[in-house]
């Protein structure tokens, strides 16, 4: 059998921790031919980022420990290098782009002076040489105005300009292996496929072999040529991307591609919950954060982060908030919440204007208005028990006896599919999606009439997330409720919201009936937003839509319409006046193009 | 009923997180020591009376005629100017100390916990407010905090441990302020909010007790500092007055006869030294155990 | 930047003020009449109340305090009630060579702790960082009054090499002319070329210089140690070693310049603690400074003296502070 450029064999990598020795790498093989891109799906803690560190030798010893195998680069087996033969590798054959662009640069020296100083070494370049090296590289992965970037301190990029500086930054090593770890995991979509886009074309131009990592399928089909899916430290099904995707044969790879697939087979929803009865009533909300620009100054900016929105949610719907980061969606729901003081405007819930509640009273509605948070590591106090945790809203709105109260507890736990005992538990004991429940079973103890979920299911596990969303629909129809539903991902929108507002820039870009704008989206933006991201139909990603230039900063606002700047269609008057929301086949879409 | 049948589950989470701590300690040896040495000299401070062969000689007893001897099978440390037995006024002086610099770090922390939590959970003016007024406290030198207050009430032992408390609060209202900034962005605390939570009860209920950890091992290398600061100011005539067998008092008395009788100083400084020392070691040690970062791995 | 800095000032300034309200309202409570200290313990009653307006301790409280913060103003500190002598000039005299001490102890912590801290974090666990750890923890642990006392019994009335206590033998300052220039000795001496002198004010600054900077070399070792730990933890250092940088950039390079702002905080703080200890060992080397300034004023209940004492102390203490700050203000993420 002839070797490929990169092969792993037999690869066994343990963990030492004080329950005992933990198998963390067991991959029979890996082996990706020069100048390929081969993906790794995994979700976090299947060793994902633990291979990457192998490979490069970077893997902290203990508590790791490499047990056997072999890691071959071009023949050469990397596990037999002495550290200073793989410090001549790293950089200048193997190279890493790590996931979040936000750490892996050092905050206190300029971009260029880091560029430069990898390019010196690498390269044996003098400083002229260097610079020249470094103009060049960050030409090439498409920034504007290379000298400025290179005068510029990391927090002064944007995320996504960071991570081309990271990609610049391997290609300038002259690396012919590039690791890609997640690389576009903290990026917004319309980023995101950006940086896709680029890694591909210089995998194509450079001949550049890629491992790219990756915790979602959709990324995967639409950058690699063959696949591996990695769970607990073992490679499950690996083949050519059109072969998995259409006969997957493990178990798991099905859970992860009905995950993918979820938007397609959109629930069947049952439209007699809805009623027309207005629950919410949002008009004119703003919300503005003053920036002070100094001890001495008077005059402040604003961030306009909530900037006029208005819409009404009925009683049983499901509300979807779309939209990128900085959109002002969580500020929104803050603000409706009232855990941010309004700059301007009403909310009227329950037919009660919530900001001129008296305190007892505002009280009273905030039982009614409960919320479920993106994160159920954090969202759960680590000191607490359980019960004490789900009890917390029945300790404040109702007086309860203490056997009242543990049965209250109990019931709870198990109206959301977890056993009583798990009240005395504490909250680390349980695994994501357990501590989602515990989060859901929270919010719902004092029998609130509208939930707001904040990302319920994106920081918990492609296997817990189906059901969670399932949990939660099932808790709807039984109780009742409303929700509002904020998530980045499109597809659980989708599978969800009856309606859904796509913000931008802290404002409405388009409102409407979720199948409607999800099959004919009529605004720009949520245009490029959809068709940004890659799911299992994207065969390349020249398909997938990009946004030129970055959100610009909700201080600064352009003129005129917000989206213009970054707008293919935008047009003179685009640029001078705010477009109107307007009545479009019954949804609203803020856009001059579809003035009459 | 229900509370009594889960009673022994109640105790399993925290069972293996002692045990996983347990596993800490016994990896790190020093720490392990420090920990055996503090216990040591707790107990030594606890049963003094009937371990210290002389008990009346940390009192008023004096013993002339055995002035200023060598240490002997009789007197393990020698003894001082009036023939006291130096080996037990050390031993006695174990008390002493500790218990001080407990009443000052609890007094401090009483103190300065909650006003951090306050400062950095409300924010605004009222932490603009409390952190000028740390400010003032920290820029005082301890050591004239406490000559002032020995000269208003008067020097003794109580007067020092109160000039401490004051001079030393303000770090630990610095450390929890830090902690609830952090904590009150943490998720668990907005949901307490919406909720309808009540100010305090975040405060009391969800911010200290997570802040808990830093303060400990904060708390337990400033054991250290406070026992040193004591024996400082007693030795500047501003703590414990005679005859109290306070560390620091013993070595400053004995410097009259320090060129002749070296055991009266070497002893209760040797004293001063293994007990900081242990505690320093000591908080070293527990902030590596209780480091979030550690326990992940 | 620069209104950075101002506002830095000017929260620094409401502190000093806070500072100085409160011990002047200690100085007040006191239990003593400084009226009766100023004239000596032989006066007359009469000649008391005379002082007592000369004073302005009949005027009301605030009037009082109003009158101190205008003199304070004006480089005036009051008269000392033991020498009648202006309290600032006093200083003057004392402040030089308690800051000799001070800085010949921060140097020695800069110079000999940070490396140390450093080495103790690239050799971590290995025996280099056992034996620096247990140096540094060890460092931090001594009473300073022992170990001077200590120090003396070896050098001094053992091995006679060194001298007991002083500044400067006292033939010595009979046989020449000191220099005075900034006060400091050793730097007066080397300046003008009088090694004589200089040779003398060494060997006396031997004992007191190592037992105050014990103390700072483990504090600024220790801390060291820790922050670049930390940071060596962080991705970005991952990263730069990803890209094949040596490790001696990695460390002395980038993670000594991101450790840069917890260093010079722990630098700043060190430089209080030993201001602090150098009042404990100027008693016992009877080193003329302020901390021997301030024991004599205790005693005498000088009440001028020891606020001046104060203010000066907290002044360093919170002009340190502001240098610490700057500098972690230099870091571009902070930058303002």
């Amino acid at each position: 059998m002839t070797k490929k450029y990169f092969e792993v064999n037999n690869l066994k990598v343990n963990y030492n921790t004080f329950e005992g020795t933990k198998i963390v790498l067991d991959i029979d093989h890996i082996g990706i031919e020069k100048g390929e891109a081969y993906g790794l799906v995994g979700e976090s803690g299947a060793g994902k980022t633990v291979l990457a560190l192998t490979i490069l030798r970077l893997l902290s010893v203990p508590p790791g420990e490499i047990v056997s195998g072999e890691i071959l680069i071009d023949g050469e087996n990397l596990l037999e290098k002495t550290e200073s033969q793989m410090r001549e590798i790293r950089g200048r054959k193997i190279a890493m782009i790590f996931q979040d662009p936000m750490s892996s640069l050092n905050p206190v020296f300029t971009v260029g002076y880091q560029m430069l100083q990898v390019i010196k070494i690498n390269q044996k370049a003098t400083e002229k040489e260097a610079v020249k090296i470094a103009v060049e590289m960050i030409e090439r992965v498409k920034l504007p105005d290379a000298e400025n970037i290179m005068s510029k301190y990391p927090h002064e990029l944007s995320g996504g300009q960071r991570q081309r500086v990271i990609i610049a930054m391997a290609l300038s090593c002259g690396a012919q292996f590039i690791i890609a770890d997640e690389p576009t995991r903290n990026l917004d979509v319309t980023i995101q496929a950006g940086i896709l886009k680029l890694l591909k074309e210089l995998q194509e131009q450079f001949n550049v072999t890629v491992l790219f990592i990756a915790n979602n399928l959709g990324l995967v089909s639409a950058v690699c040529d063959e696949m591996g899916i990695l769970y607990n430290g073992r490679i499950i099904e690996r083949g050519f991307i059109n072969k998995v995707m259409t006969n997957p044969q493990h178990d798991y790879t099905k859970t992860l591609l009905s995950a993918v697939t979820q938007s397609q087979n959109e629930k069947k929803k049952d439209k007699s919950s809805n009623s027309n009865d207005e629950i919410l009533k949002v008009s004119q909300l703003k919300k503005y954060f003053p920036v002070k620009k100094g001890f001495l100054d008077k005059e402040s900016l604003f961030v306009k982060a909530v900037d006029g929105v208005d819409f009404g949610i009925n009683k049983g719907e499901v509300f979807g908030v779309v939209g990128e980061s900085g959109c002002g969606k969580s500020t929104l729901v803050n603000t409706i919440l009232f855990l941010h003081e309004p700059t301007e405007g009403k909310v009227i819930f329950d037919g009660k204007d919530i900001y001129s509640l008296k305190k007892n009273h505002l009280r009273k509605a905030r039982k009614d208005i409960q919320i479920v948070f993106q994160d159920p590591f954090w969202s759960l106090n680590p000191r607490w028990l359980v019960k004490d945790i789900i009890g917390e809203p029945l300790q404040v709105h109702e007086n309860l006896s203490a056997e009242a109260y543990v049965d209250r507890v109990g019931a709870l736990l198990e109206m959301v599919g977890l056993p009583k005992e798990g009240a005395f538990k504490y909250p680390h004991e349980f695994s994501g999606g357990q501590r989602q429940r515990i989060a859901i079973a929270r919010a719902l103890s004092v029998e609130p009439k509208l939930v707001v979920l904040d990302e319920p299911t994106s920081s918990i596990d492609v296997l817990s997330q189906a059901q969670i969303l399932d949990l939660l629909y099932e808790l709807k129809e039984k109780m009742g409720l409303t929700y509002i539903l904020i998530s980045h991902d499109l597809s659980v929108v989708h599978y969800m919201s009856d309606k859904i507002i796509v913000m931008y820039l802290g404002k409405i870009v388009e409102y409407g009936k979720a199948e409607e704008v999800f099959k004919d989206p009529l605004h720009p933006y949520t245009v490029a937003l959809f068709n940004a991201i890659p799911d299992l139909n994207t065969q390349s990603v020249k398909e997938l839509a990009t946004l030129k230039g970055n959100v610009p900063s909700a201080i600064n606002l352009p003129q005129g319409c917000r989206f213009h700047p970054r707008c293919d269609k935008a047009t003179e008057r685009c640029k001078s006046i705010e477009p109107e929301a307007l009545y479009v086949d019954g949804r609203i879409v803020a856009c001059h193009l579809f003035s009459k | 009923m229900l509370t009594k049948l889960f009673s022994s589950k109640l105790m399993e989470p925290k069972l293996k997180e002692a045990k996983f701590s347990l596993f800490l300690l016994n990896r790190n040896k020093l720490t392990k020591i420090s920990l055996i040495i503090v216990l040591l000299l707790i107990l030594i401070a606890v049963i003094s009376p009937w371990i210290a062969p002389y008990p009346g000689h940390t009192d008023l007893e004096v013993n002339p005629q055995d002035k200023l001897l060598p240490p002997s099978s009789q007197y393990f440390f020698g003894t001082d100017e009036l023939g006291r037995d130096i080996f037990s006024r050390v031993i006695f002086g174990t008390r002493i100390s500790l218990n001080t610099a407990l009443v000052a770090v609890i007094l401090s922390l009483i103190i300065g916990i909650p006003l951090g939590a306050v400062a950095g959970t409300i924010g605004g003016k009222i932490d603009e407010l409390i952190m000028r007024i740390t400010d003032i406290f920290l820029s005082f030198p301890p050591l004239l905090l406490a000559i002032a207050i020995a000269a208003v009430l008067g020097p003794s032992l109580q007067n020092a441990m109160i000039a401490i408390a004051i001079s030393w609060w303000p770090w630990y209202t610095r450390l929890v302020r830090g902690q609830a900034i952090s904590l009150k962005e943490r998720q668990f605390v907005k949901a307490a909010e919406a909720i309808g939570t009540s100010q305090n009860k975040i405060i009391f209920k969800h911010i200290i007790p997570n802040c808990i950890s830093p303060v400990i091992v904060q708390a337990s290398m400033d054991m250290g500092g406070v026992i040193l600061t004591i024996s400082s100011l007693s030795f500047l005539g501003l703590g414990a007055q005679a005859p109290t067998p306070e560390w620091g008092l013993m070595i400053s008395t004995s410097r009259n006869f320090f060129l002749n009788a070296w055991w009266y100083s070497i002893f209760p400084g040797i004293a001063i030294f293994i007990t900081v020392l242990a505690f320093n070691l000591l908080g070293d040690g527990l902030r590596e155990i209780l480091d979030p970062k550690t326990r992940k791995n | 930047m620069k209104k950075y800095i101002l506002r830095r000032i000017l929260l620094g300034i409401i502190v000093l003020f806070g500072v100085i309200a409160i011990t002047f309202t200690i100085t007040r409570v006191i239990p003593s009449d400084p009226a009766a200290k100023w004239v000596g313990p032989r006066a007359t009653h009469e000649q008391i109340q005379e002082a007592r307006i000369e004073l302005g301790l009949d005027q009301p409280y605030i009037i009082q305090f109003g009158k101190y913060i205008s003199d304070l103003l004006h480089g005036d500190l009051g008269y000392s009630l033991r020498s009648h002598q202006p309290v600032a000039t006093e200083l003057k005299n004392y402040i030089p060579a308690t800051v000799e001490l001070v800085l010949l102890a921060t140097l020695l912590a800069i110079i000999l702790g940070i490396p140390l801290g450093i080495y103790s974090a690239k050799y971590k666990n290995r025996w280099l960082d056992h034996l620096s750890r247990l140096f540094s923890v060890g460092a931090v642990s001594l009473p300073t009054f022992w170990v001077a006392l200590f120090l003396q019994l070896i050098f001094f009335s053992k091995l006679e090499i060194l001298p007991l206590g002083g500044r400067i033998s006292t033939n010595i300052s009979i046989m020449y002319e000191l220099p005075n220039i900034t006060g400091m000795l050793l730097f007066d001496s080397l300046v003008t070329g009088k090694f004589m002198i200089f040779k003398d004010a060494f060997l006396h600054m031997i004992l007191p210089g190592i037992t105050v900077a014990l103390y700072p070399i483990g504090l600024v070792a220790r801390m060291t140690r820790s922050a670049l730990l930390e940071i060596l933890n962080e991705e970005y250092i991952v990263a730069s070693r990803s890209y094949g940088l040596p490790e001696k950039t990695v460390l002395w390079i980038y993670a000594l310049k991101n450790s840069l702002g917890p260093t010079s905080t722990v630098v700043a703080l060190s430089v209080g603690y030993t201001l602090m200890n150098t009042f404990l060992v100027e008693a016992i080397f009877s080193w003329p400074g302020i901390g021997r300034y301030i024991s004599d004023a205790v005693i005498g209940l000088d009440y001028p003296a020891i606020m001046g004492v104060t203010i000066f102390s907290a002044v360093v203490y919170l002009a340190l502070n502001l240098i610490a700050d700057i500098i972690i203000a230099l870091d571009p993420r902070v930058r303002v």
